[in-house]
């Protein structure tokens, strides 16, 4: 696709539902733990990552500071924000949401970070260059190709976005910086399989398809021709939707702590979570969590039945044991499964 | 008598002109590819730049990519990417010798943003390495180099052409052929096949006239017909569509147009579409089946020959409702002369049924050979490679202990290390494994204990998924040896795969050994480790010519068995006859396996035996 430094509107997306629903609920509950976008070759995965960032608000931020602590909340700040003399000197701005690409072939060095060699050897001085995990700080960190990279950066990356802080003890160097973001992973299946133990740590999945529906791919083609004839043209036209879309996530990031989780939800969740044998208690808590995003989204002050069946699959499809010799794909498991609790219950 | 010699050799030159008929279209198509390949370059239009051409090194092959070179103007350059090229070469990296003069980091440029504004040229675009390749194509999607190792931080933007030769053979002929990826075929808008042309077409042929990127028009309905196309033509991704309409439009151009006609269509879907078709679309039979639900099988193409008569053709597309492809059907037929259609339809029959699942395996080859991990402290020798950065690293915080860089002996060398700061890199080991099972299927197993053999290769499949290894599958009965399942780590293909395995025949023992040594060396060379599980009885009844001869069997198949051992792949035989025969003792002893008698008890403890010979 064309490099343009306007980037495609989010809401001009043909399709790929689940993605974007997927992509907005992380924006609304950073929490959540991520997404993962397993799928065909060709389905536009990066450029509704890209786009997600497009559509989000500037955010305010420390811009002096390496790793754009947010200045009015306290708790996770930098040694630096958070000594009690940083106030003096530093400067705060608006920002963009960061959105940081993770290539192919990235070393750890520069994916944790590591000693400043040039610093250290021209200088003498210990000083930290911060990684990509740094610079994703308080955005998204975006991940092409998942399931190639090497085990033990996923591992590592995994960490760091479950507990948001990257802590460094090595080459002589000890400390800690703030690293909260979203991870977004995307990758072609066919290509290699991600370890269960990975997969079971993403918040949400999704599986893409490339759309059967020749009207719809009709749609995606003319768009794309239109987007690449004027860009900026493009992203016009699609400023409203777009910014509707933004109110939206706000609104609904203002709501998402008064969302109410009845007993019934909590039981009908575990219902689901034993009737699908996920393992651990990850699922159930991400689903609650989702529910509640997605109520949120909808306007809705508590999570109804509606909101935890629709994000079932994506909060559970990835963590079901896999019957290496069963073909279903494990949203078409997790929807069998929620056909049956909920025509048990008559719809309740 | 007469009457039907004349009319054989009438034939016969019709055949031959025929023949020449569609050589000469190719060519045509093949230069005109090249001369739209330069025109979209020479626009700026870097992103739909991309020809993939199959052809194998000859004359023809030179003479073409003369042609192209010779036009494209001065500083359009095409730099040849080898295969074999670093990845430090391809996207940058840290220059040693100018890092460690200087003391401090000194980057060197990459080639893919040498080729900025230029074109890469992939001489064996299918034996390149994996993780080079994604980097390429990173870099064309994004139109930038994100470098992320050896301490260097850099975003570098770049945007090229790529021309990518293709020297794999057809799909469906030799099991160890590569193919090319299919993210870069998915990539490329200009598809042709040299392979097809002999060099008495390649005729010297007027190029193109050179065109400005004047705005053509495109309607709906041409961009729902080349929809119908690629789904028809089994192409699923949305990147050809894309590809074709922009195709279309650069020809419309070319003609001095300012809108799309048909005629563009046809010609662009030759170009980008016929030569990646992984079927041909036809309207057949069941009148009401629509396009889309076709598409949801993508593994199994039907490969349906297009109807010759067009009478029926507009019958049938008059029933369908909502699609509209009468239009392009019939100008499919039209765009395609008999002799291209053949050609094209003895191709697709020779490809694997299922086409797109088969390539799997190759898709991911190599791609764990040689991954850097993070280096280690360690001493220099045995063709260890020095991490500098590391190495510096764990230098600098000591460098004012290690000395005042003022004395003489380090005043020209200005940083100093020692020995303990030396970090080796590290490289994935190869520990992949694949597991190629040979199943004895023949009469004699198929009435003792076909059955049993299935239930524990299937058992054994599902401990194999725990191990991420890949499988393989090869059968033998009859006259020869089958691989059913070239290996891949989709292990429901492998179960479907040893389902539908028949019993019966002759037992070609020693086909069915060389199919699968044959397949455990490809592993081999593809940085896996193969194991070779052998399920029979031992006693070989046809030898390796297909004819029915114990004595010469049994000596083939010994001496294949003694190629095994030779290979020293790691081997476990199974003795599935119902009695323990020396036959099949000997075979495991030739061929250095363990042998194993099947248990009369279960499945379950043949994978035990497995796993416990394993380790």
């Amino acid at each position: 696709m064309a490099a343009t430094s306007v980037s495609y509107p989010f809401a001009a997306i043909v399709g790929q539902d689940s993605l974007k629903h997927a992509l907005m609920l992380s924006a609304v509950d950073p929490s959540l733990g991520g997404v993962l976008a397993m799928g065909d070759r060709g389905t536009g995965k990066t450029t509704a990552v890209r786009a997600l960032a497009a559509l989000l608000p500037k955010m305010s931020a420390v811009t002096s500071c390496q790793y754009r602590c947010n200045p009015i909340e306290t708790g996770n700040h930098c040694e630096v924000c958070g000594s009690s003399d940083a106030d003096a000197e530093r400067k705060v701005g608006k920002i963009d949401v960061p959105v940081v690409n993770l290539p192919l072939g990235a070393t750890e060095d520069r994916v944790l970070g590591a000693l400043d060699i040039e610093r250290a050897l021209i200088d003498g001085e210990k000083v930290f260059e911060p990684g990509l995990l740094a610079k994703a700080n308080r955005g998204y960190l975006y991940i092409d190709e998942v399931n190639l990279l090497e085990d033990h950066l996923v591992d590592v990356l995994l960490d760091v976005a479950a507990s948001g802080w990257n802590v460094i003890e090595r080459e002589g160097l000890s400390l800690r910086h703030p690293a909260r973001f979203v991870l977004v992973g995307s990758g072609n299946p066919e290509e290699g399989e991600l370890r269960p133990q990975l997969l079971d740590r993403f918040g949400l999945s999704v599986e893409v398809q490339t759309p059967n529906d020749i009207a719809q791919r009709i749609e995606i083609i003319k768009r794309r021709e239109a987007f690449e004839a004027d860009p900026q043209g493009f992203a016009k036209k699609w400023q409203r939707q777009n910014s509707r879309l933004r109110n939206q996530v706000l609104k609904a990031r203002d709501e998402l702590a008064t969302v109410q989780a009845s007993d019934d939800i909590l039981a009908l969740i575990a219902q689901i979570c034993i009737a699908l044998g996920t393992d651990g208690l990850r699922g159930e808590l991400t689903l609650i969590k989702a529910a509640r995003a997605e109520a949120a989204l909808k306007g809705g002050s508590e999570i109804s039945p509606q909101n935890v069946r629709s994000m079932a699959a994506m909060a559970l499809n990835h963590r079901m044991r896999r019957d290496p010799l069963d073909d279903a794909q494990g949203s078409v498991r997790v929807e069998r499964a929620l056909e049956k609790i909920f025509n048990d219950d008559g719809g309740s | 008598m007469m009457v039907e010699a004349e009319a054989t050799h009438n034939q016969g030159l019709d055949v031959w002109s025929e023949r020449l008929e569609t050589e000469k279209l190719l060519w045509n198509d093949a230069c005109l590819a090249a001369d739209i390949f330069v025109q979209l370059l020479h626009n700026g239009e870097f992103e739909s730049a991309g020809l993939l051409v199959k052809a194998q090194a000859g004359p023809v092959r030179d003479i073409w990519l003369n042609r192209l070179t010779a036009a494209l103007p001065e500083k359009l350059k095409l730099h040849t990417i080898p295969h074999t090229i670093s990845p430090d070469r391809l996207v940058g990296g840290l220059d040693l010798t100018a890092t460690l003069s200087n003391g401090r980091k000194v980057f060197h440029q990459g080639l893919l943003v040498q080729a900025n504004q230029q074109a890469i040229l992939l001489p064996s675009g299918d034996l390149l390495h994996c993780e080079n390749l994604r980097q390429i194509l990173a870099a064309h999607d994004n139109g930038t180099v994100n470098i992320e190792r050896d301490g260097i931080s850099d975003q570098q933007a770049t945007r090229f052409g790529i021309v990518a030769f293709d020297e794999s053979g057809e799909p469906g002929g030799d099991v160890a052929d590569e193919q090319v990826h299919p993210g870069l075929r998915d990539r490329l808008t200009l598809h042709i096949n040299l392979n097809e042309i002999s060099i008495r077409s390649a005729q010297n042929l007027d190029p193109a006239p050179q065109v400005g990127p004047t705005e053509v028009s495109i309607t709906t309905q041409q961009i729902e017909e080349i929809c119908t196309l690629c789904v028809g033509f089994g192409l699923t991704s949305l990147r050809p569509a894309m590809q074709t309409a922009t195709l279309a439009k650069q020809i419309a151009r070319i003609d001095g147009r300012t809108v799309v006609k048909e005629l563009d269509i046809q010609i662009a879907m030759r170009l980008s579409l016929l030569n990646r078709a992984t079927q041909l679309p036809a309207p057949t039979e069941p009148a009401e089946e629509a396009l889309p639900e076709q598409e949801q099988q993508p593994d199994a193409p039907e490969q349906e020959p297009v109807p010759e008569q067009s009478e029926d053709r507009d019958e049938q597309s008059d029933q369908r409702s909502g699609i509209p492809d009468e239009i392009n059907l019939d100008s499919l037929a039209s765009a395609l002369p008999p002799g291209l259609l053949n050609l094209l339809r003895a191709r697709l029959n020779k490809a694997p049924k299922s086409i797109s699942a088969g390539r799997r395996g190759v898709g991911s080859r190599n791609n764990h050979r040689g991954r850097p991990l993070t280096s280690r402290r360690g001493d220099l020798g045995n063709g260890k490679r020095l991490d500098i950065l590391a190495t510096l690293r764990a230098a600098a915080p000591w460098q004012k202990l290690y000395g005042d860089p003022s004395t003489s002996a380090s005043a020209r060398n200005p940083i100093r290390v020692r020995r303990s700061d030396l970090h080796i890199r590290q490289f994935k080991q190869r520990s992949e494994t694949s597991s190629i099972f040979v199943v004895d299927a023949s009469g004699s197993t198929a009435i003792n204990r076909l059955a049993e053999a299935k239930g524990a290769v299937e058992l054994l499949l599902g401990a194999s998924y725990a191990r991420r290894d890949h499988v393989a599958l090869v059968s033998f009965r009859g006259r020869q040896a089958d691989v059913l399942l070239p290996p891949t780590r989709a292990l429901v293909r492998a179960k479907r795969a040893l389902a539908a395995l028949p019993g019966g025949g002759g037992t070609p023992l020693a086909s069915g050994l060389k199919t699968a040594l044959q397949l455990a060396e490809d592993e081999w060379r593809k940085g896996r480790f193969p194991s070779l599980i052998l399920l029979t009885d031992g006693s070989a009844n046809v030898d390796a010519n297909g004819q029915g001869n114990r004595t010469q069997a049994a000596e083939d198949a010994q001496n294949v068995a003694r190629l095994i051992d030779a290979s020293g792949f790691e081997t476990l035989l199974i003795d599935v006859g119902r009695q323990q025969r020396p036959q099949a003792k000997s075979l495991a002893a030739n061929m250095g396996a363990h042998y194993v008698p099947m248990p009369q008890a279960s499945a379950g403890s043949i994978s035990d035996m497995v796993k416990a010979h394993r380790r």
